[in-house]
């Protein structure tokens, strides 16, 4: 027997206008983002150059537990231990 | 539109273009379609009709070797929207357009119709149940001018109508039907 499907376009609206307002501006910009990096990528991935700006910042130093930890105990590193 | 029973369902037969590959064998499985070209969203790009396949590969898949192949597909198109030969299926995908468009546009957004396609594509159509869009695309492409389209100059009387798959699991028996084409 031959299956036969029709959409049940009904449905689908409802589905739709839920789903679509999931997306306030902070989500429709971060796929806007996506989708332009996509086409970075896409289009280095098909041999076409590209022009990639970048911006540089002063590195954040995060400070060293270690160095912390190996002061409170002077010397006496061992006692860092277990 | 050339239709076929496979697994006891209906499906649609699909032309898939791709530049030849020397040396290489044929591809197991339809190629998606990225960003660039994706404009109905990224996917599986079919034609309905050989013709506008070969077109296609003359006018975009040869640049490389000189040839082009033409695969062909039984596709799965019950959860496709039809928005060429379906009116309930045209006015949905028009509203639902227009609904996206407005939608950006309230929430200060301005998206070109590519990224609202690709946009419908990534987050909406897969999440409600939509698995491909039949859409008539525009009757010629400009990026090719000098394409003859009708021998009556602007009658386009020929549909040029395209299929899109967003998922491999809806293209079957897909294989190769003519191979290192070239223009006669």
């Amino acid at each position: 027997m031959i299956e036969i499907y029709m959409i049940d376009y009904k449905k689908l609206r409802e589905k739709f206008t839920a789903k679509l307002n999931e997306f306030d501006e902070e989500k429709l910009l971060k796929w806007m983002d996506f989708d332009e990096n996509r086409k970075v990528v896409d289009r280095l991935l098909s041999g076409e150059s590209v022009s990639i700006h970048y911006e540089t910042t002063t590195p954040y130093r995060l400070t060293d537990k270690l160095e912390n930890i190996d002061s409170a105990f002077g010397d006496n590193s061992y006692a860092t231990a277990a | 539109m050339e239709r076929i029973i496979y697994n006891n369902k209906e499906h649609l037969i699909g032309y898939h273009t791709q530049e030849f590959r020397p040396g290489n064998i044929p591809l197991s499985k339809a190629i998606k379609c990225l960003t660039k070209n994706a404009w109905l969203g990224i996917g599986y790009y079919f034609w309905t009709e050989l013709e506008f396949a070969q077109y296609w590969g003359e006018d975009f898949k040869m640049h490389n070797t000189g040839f082009y192949d033409i695969y062909k597909a039984y596709l799965e198109c019950e959860n496709c929207i039809n928005s060429v030969f379906d009116e309930e299926g045209y006015f949905f995908l028009r509203e639902k357009i227009e609904e996206t468009i407005n939608h950006f546009k309230k929430n200060n957004v301005t998206p070109t119709l590519e990224q609202v396609n690709r946009f419908l594509a990534d987050n909406i159509w897969g999440e409600i149940g939509v698995e491909g869009i039949i859409y008539d695309d525009k009757p010629t492409n400009p990026k090719k001018s000098d394409r003859i389209y009708s021998e009556i100059p602007d009658l386009y009387f020929k549909k040029r109508i395209q299929i899109v798959l967003f998922n491999l699991k809806n293209i079957h028996n897909f294989e190769l039907l003519l191979e290192e084409q070239t223009i006669e």
